[in-house]
């Protein structure tokens, strides 16, 4: 009868190295299989270049991101701190909520109260916009290729620790470096919004346009972060009186918001320079051939 | 000159309702008059500063409607019709002419009046359009039935809804 043996639990590492698969067929090829950020199957690791890829530690700045949502903020920081509609009624005057359209149930009845009544009536006046469309602009420029990016904005950044310059770089014919931020052209695209102002008075409607129409070509968005230009060419007005239900004042128009996107994704951020140095140095060799045809 | 439904038919079946809507059904509702003179109106025909008369007490039938849920882009709304029956006596004692636009206060909900209906006549006929001698005395209006929709409770401005 053998021996009974405790069993040895696997270490983290022989766990690590049990689920690693070899990229080539064969396991004892005499070729060295490619690391795995240089996998050339995948299309957004094919053109990685370990020298473009520069460590970003200790920088102050974050990698330039700007998503559709910071778009879609641009219109609620808009009207809640520029436009900041309001309507007189009843003897008070009143701040115009606006809310992002189709909300969640919940949110909508139980966390947004601010806008409803005790019977979750929803009161008026009220703004509601949702993105429909997005289209991309080609007409303004293009990083022209998503797995090997060509065209940059390109930022020179002030001195920093790791420029320093001194007499012995002089002597050996260096020059100061400078650090570049390098950031992704962008995609250009215009974004869509439909808008629905409902309130209960016409009268109400009519302050309610007129800010949003003074508004209207000019560039919208916190000026401590994104400013887009929005345009609104048209607004439509929707007055019904049904029985048995409210009389409805409603006004809806379009935003066109000219805007940009650089995403935060793993295959940018896989190829594209995110910073770079100038030439502190240029060096000429020379290299002599005994055969020409050897070149 | 008719058979039924004299001014004693009619004394009789407006003692029996002075009985059985206040005492026995006692399902009471308030009674809002728009203040005309008071609340001035736009070009639009609205008026954002509406003043009403003081609220009247009521004994009703009530038939209450579901309330109702929609969903658009604003999210969920909800509504509500309610249809009330008033004794008709009771609104001529109050000196009230119910009218479409009035508000009902039921529940500390707010209704307005969509429709109002005064077509329930004991024995079929009413004193007031006798054409023939003799019959000035018999027959009367008992009801008037009005159907009504939930209102926004801000928007009327009666009580402080908005924080």
């Amino acid at each position: 009868m053998g021996e009974i043996r405790k069993p040895v639990p696997k270490t983290q590492r022989e766990i690590s190295i049990s689920q690693q698969t070899p990229l080539l067929d064969n396991p004892n090829s005499a070729v060295l299989p490619l690391p795995v950020f240089q996998n050339p199957e995948n299309p957004a690791t094919a053109k990685i270049y370990r020298a473009n890829q520069i460590s970003v530690k200790g920088e102050t700045e974050k990698p330039y991101t700007v998503g559709i949502g910071d778009l879609d903020e641009t219109i609620t920081y808009y009207f809640n701190n520029v436009i900041k509609p309001q309507v007189y009624q009843n003897g008070t005057t009143i701040p115009v909520p606006i809310i992002y359209g189709n909300p969640e149930r919940w949110k909508a009845v139980q966390k947004d109260g601010y806008y409803r009544d005790k019977n979750d009536k929803i009161m008026c006046p009220i703004i509601m916009f949702r993105r429909t469309s997005m289209d991309k602009s080609y007409a303004v420029g293009n990083k022209l290729d998503a797995n090997n990016p060509h065209n940059y904005a390109v930022a020179g950044k002030t001195y920093q620790k790791g420029d320093s310059y001194s007499n012995f770089d002089l002597l050996n014919n260096r020059k100061p470096v400078t650090s570049y931020q390098a950031v992704v052209i962008p995609d250009y695209v215009t974004i869509n919004y439909e808008c629905i102002i409902w309130t209960y008075y016409i009268e109400q409607m009519n302050k309610i346009v007129e800010g949003v129409n003074y508004s209207s070509d000019s560039y919208w968005g916190d000026p401590q972060r994104f400013k887009f230009r929005a345009r609104i060419d048209s607004f439509t007005n929707n007055e019904t009186l049904n029985q048995g239900e409210e009389r409805l004042i409603k006004t809806n128009f379009n935003i066109k918001m000219y805007g940009y996107i650089i995403p935060d994704i793993i295959n940018k951020d896989l190829v594209a320079t995110k910073k770079f140095f100038s030439k502190g140095r240029v060096n000429f060799t020379t290299e002599v051939v005994s055969d020409i045809n050897n070149l | 000159m008719a058979l039924f439904g004299s001014r004693r038919d009619v004394l009789l079946i407006n003692s029996i309702n002075r009985e059985l809507l206040p005492d026995i059904i006692t399902q009471q509702v308030g009674y809002y008059k728009v203040t005309l003179g008071a609340s001035t109106t736009n070009m639009y025909g609205e008026a954002t500063d509406k003043f009403f008369s003081a609220p009247i007490l009521f004994n009703v039938l009530i038939q209450r409607g579901d309330q109702t849920w929609t969903s658009d882009s604003f999210g969920p709304d909800t509504g509500r019709v309610i249809s009330l029956a008033f004794f008709r006596a009771d609104l001529i004692d109050a000196e009230i002419t119910p009218e479409v636009g009035d508000i009902i206060f039921y529940y500390e909900n707010y209704y307005e009046v969509d429709t109002v209906v005064d077509n329930q006549y004991f024995v079929g006929k009413i004193p007031e359009y006798s054409y023939s001698e003799g019959l000035e005395n018999y027959g009367s209006s008992i009801s008037i039935v009005m159907s009504a929709h939930l209102v926004p409770a801000d928007k009327l401005g009666i009580t402080k809804e908005r924080m």
